[in-house]
Order: C-alpha cells, then sequence, then structure tokens
C-alpha cells in the first residue's frame, strides 16, 4: 500500500466505497487501486457487502407502513401532564376512546399507541398475573390477609420499598392476602380483593415508579381490564373483570388510601 | 398529518429497515421504532428546521437501541445449543426474520461495527451524520467500518458464517 503519494489505508478505502473522499484523494486511491488487486478485492468485497445488505432488508422497507405507527404522529390530549383527579376522567375517557376505536379497528392493547415498550410489558405482566392467580380458589394467595402486617413487611422486604395492602373496603373490597411474583425485571407483588360476591380484584405492584410515564394507563384484554399509573415510587395496576368505571373507582381509593397511609 | 408528522412517516420504512437489521426479530424491531416515533413527536419542539431530520430520528432510535442492549446485558443470555442445531431449531423465532448469509454473518461484528455498516452502507448516510447519530467522532465510524467490514469479508468470502448466532 506504498504507492500513492501519500500511503492508502484502510479508512481511505471506506471513504472511497462510500464516496468521501476528496476529488483529488479519489485519484489517488484509484491509482492505488490500479496497482493492487488485494486491495481491489477489497473493495469491490465492500460493494458487494452493501448490496447484499440493501438486497436482504429491501423487503423490510417496502412493508406497509403499521397504522399504530402513524397513529403516534397525530395529536391527541396530553394524558400524560394532568393530575389525579381529572387524570381519572382523562382516563375514563381514553379507556372509552380506546375502547371504540380499539373494537372499531381491532387493537388489543398491543397496539395501542401510546404505550411504549415498559408500559406494554408492565400492563401485561399485570394482567397475566390477574389471570393466573384470581381465579384460583384455594390458592390464590401466599399469605392471607388474617396475617396483614407480616404480608406487608415481607412484601416490603422483598421488593426493597414500602408496600402497603390499601383498605379498600369504600370500594366493597375485602382483602384475601398477597403473593409475590417473579418478572424479568425482579419481583413484583400481586394483592387480591374479594368482593362480598366473591368477584375478585387485584393491585400488582412493582418498585420503579419510573417505568410509567404519570397519568396513563389502562388495557382490556379479553375479559380483564387493568388500570395503572405511578405513584412516588411504584408502578401501580388494578385489574379486574369489571366495568371501566368501576375499576376507575378502585384506582382512585387505592390512590387515596395510599395517599393517607404515606401522610400519616 | 401536518408537515413534519408527513416527513416523518416517510422515514419510517428506513427506520423499521434498520431496527430489523438490527434486531432481527419483527416486532421487537417494530416495538423499537413505535418507541422512537413516540419519543420524536413528544419532543418534535426540539427538533429545528432546517435540520437533518433523518439523522435525528436515527439518533434516536440509536439511544434506545443502546439502552436497550445495555439493560439486556444485565440479563440472562441464551445460546443454542449444539444439540438444538442438531435438531434443526433455530434460536430465533423465525417467520419473520430476513434470511440471508450476509445478515447472519452481521450477527457476528459487535454493535458498534453493524451500526456503523448499516448506517453508511444501507441507509446512505453521510460519515458526519453516521458520527452524529453514535455519538463519536467521524474517525471512529471510519475504523468501525474498516474493522466491521473486514470481518464481514472473512465470514462470507470464505464461507466461514459460524453456526452459533449471536442471541439477544
Amino acid at each position: 500500500m506504498s504507492n500513492g503519494p501519500k500511503m492508502v489505508t484502510l479508512d481511505d478505502l471506506q471513504a472511497y466505497v462510500d464516496e468521501e473522499l476528496t476529488p483529488e484523494r479519489r485519484a489517488e486511491v484509484e491509482t492505488h487501486l490500479a496497482q493492487s488487486p488485494d486491495d481491489a478485492e477489497r473493495v469491490s468485497a465492500y460493494r458487494r457487502q452493501n448490496r447484499s445488505l440493501r438486497a436482504a432488508l429491501a423487503g423490510v422497507g417496502n412493508e406497509a407502513v403499521p397504522a399504530s405507527m402513524l397513529a403516534v404522529l397525530q395529536d391527541r390530549p396530553p394524558v400524560r401532564e394532568i393530575t389525579w383527579l381529572p387524570r381519572v376522567a382523562a382516563a375514563f375517557l381514553f379507556l372509552a376512546v380506546g375502547g371504540a376505536l380499539g373494537g372499531a379497528l381491532g387493537w388489543g392493547y398491543d397496539k395501542l399507541p401510546f404505550l411504549d415498550v415498559e408500559e406494554k410489558r408492565f400492563l401485561r405482566e399485570a394482567v397475566a398475573a390477574h389471570q393466573i392467580y384470581a381465579v384460583d380458589r384455594r390458592h390464590a394467595v401466599e399469605v392471607a390477609a388474617i396475617e396483614r402486617d407480616y404480608l406487608q413487611t415481607w412484601l416490603t422486604r422483598r421488593l426493597g420499598v414500602p408496600i402497603m395492602a390499601p383498605d379498600l373496603s369504600e370500594a366493597g373490597l375485602n382483602l384475601l392476602g398477597g403473593r409475590l411474583i417473579s418478572t424479568v425485571n425482579g419481583p413484583a407483588a400481586l394483592l387480591v380483593y374479594e368482593t362480598a360476591e366473591g368477584e375478585r380484584v387485584t393491585c400488582y405492584i412493582t418498585a420503579e415508579a419510573k417505568r410509567l410515564a404519570p397519568g396513563k394507563v389502562f388495557l382490556e384484554d379479553e375479559a380483564t381490564v387493568a388500570l395503572a399509573w405511578p405513584t412516588s415510587s411504584l408502578s401501580y395496576a388494578v385489574s379486574g373483570a369489571a366495568s371501566r368505571e368501576r375499576l376507575a373507582e378502585i384506582a382512585g381509593v387505592v390512590n387515596r388510601e395510599l395517599k393517607q397511609l404515606e401522610d400519616g | 398529518m401536518d408537515d413534519l408528522a408527513t416527513m416523518i412517516a416517510a422515514e419510517i420504512p428506513a427506520l423499521r429497515r434498520y431496527a430489523r437489521a438490527l434486531l432481527r426479530d419483527a416486532e421487537r424491531a417494530d416495538d423499537l421504532v413505535q418507541d422512537c416515533l413516540l419519543r420524536a413527536w413528544s419532543r418534535r419542539h426540539l427538533w429545528r428546521q432546517p435540520g437533518n431530520l433523518r439523522a435525528w430520528l436515527f439518533t434516536i432510535l440509536h439511544n434506545l437501541y443502546a439502552n436497550q442492549m445495555r439493560s439486556l446485558s444485565r440479563q440472562p443470555r441464551f445460546a443454542p445449543s449444539e444439540a438444538a442445531e442438531h435438531m434443526g431449531q433455530n434460536a430465533r423465532q423465525g417467520d419473520q426474520l430476513e434470511t440471508s448469509e450476509v445478515l447472519d454473518a452481521m450477527d457476528n461484528l459487535n454493535d458498534d461495527q453493524r451500526e456503523a455498516i448499516l448506517l453508511v452502507g444501507v441507509e446512505g448516510l453521510r460519515y458526519e451524520e453516521a458520527a452524529a447519530v453514535l455519538g463519536v467522532p467521524v474517525g471512529t465510524v471510519m475504523s468501525r467500518l474498516s474493522r466491521g467490514r473486514e470481518r464481514l469479508r472473512e465470514l462470507t468470502d470464505r464461507g466461514n458464517v459460524p453456526p452459533i448466532r449471536r442471541v439477544k
């Protein structure tokens, strides 16, 4: 590689292929290539690589753009920056709109455009935990409500942040107990509540408030509706086979109770 | 859609192509692009014309990808066992992935090299643009290209693509 006025380096060969050289340098490299079959072969190999890569990926560029991606680029009400009470209302609204749209367009929660990957993962976990454990008549919980203090201490220790089991009697729900759930991101807590009629609602909690943007998120999956929001130190979701209104009511009670527990 | 939305929408195919090449999994790649669009749209006030919209979008995508890889690196990794290879199983879930020797070979390069090759060689970014996207000097982009393309040459031109692929 020493024939040109300045030695031709491997970097020069990249820049030659990528057309980043000045005309003068380009001429020098061409002179060099005429005398160096090895480097000439390098250059054609690099070009072959580019061609094969473009060919292998050409199909992706021609696929129809998913509607969920285009939906992001439309202006919607800023759900993110609303305080709690209006937020519940906003949640309602979004649920209603999302539900109607979702029904019309066949969107599952997977395709709701405003959820990022982490939010979707959190909601999927919450709904999965609900669907697996809430239906289990005998083994829904590991620690029963009769040991409420121990339950809270245990979950607090395992999650590393204070976990309280809020009193949801105002919403007609009695604590059945709780359990620990394993997720790829670490432990989660599941609190199971029950109405007098035996209907169950779960609270799914992880120690990562940053996972959820403030003021969202809700989803429906078959019979289960979930509503999620971040508190100061937790990500929280309530799930149940309930109406959206009912779930938002429960979420409101949870939040009020948690606030009281925090303040007191 | 307004003008900016139209301009961003026009870049979606390129973003998907790039994400697909990096992740080799259509669903995860589209999730990444969706995140990228969410972020870009919520921060669109930060982008000022006349700017390089494409480079700006690729920068967001690159940063999200790098974060994802960082958090994945803290989790256990899996690789197909030789037994699985013999049983004809593929480590990747596969109906949507592009089958090609060159993409398989790319999986043996590190992310720095793959990103440089894809941005410059496939997406046609100038060195300066690729450097801005990746947050490194132009010289670094060039050395990543040199090393990556040489490695790729070793692998493909001599039929050496190793059977065990990187799994993320």
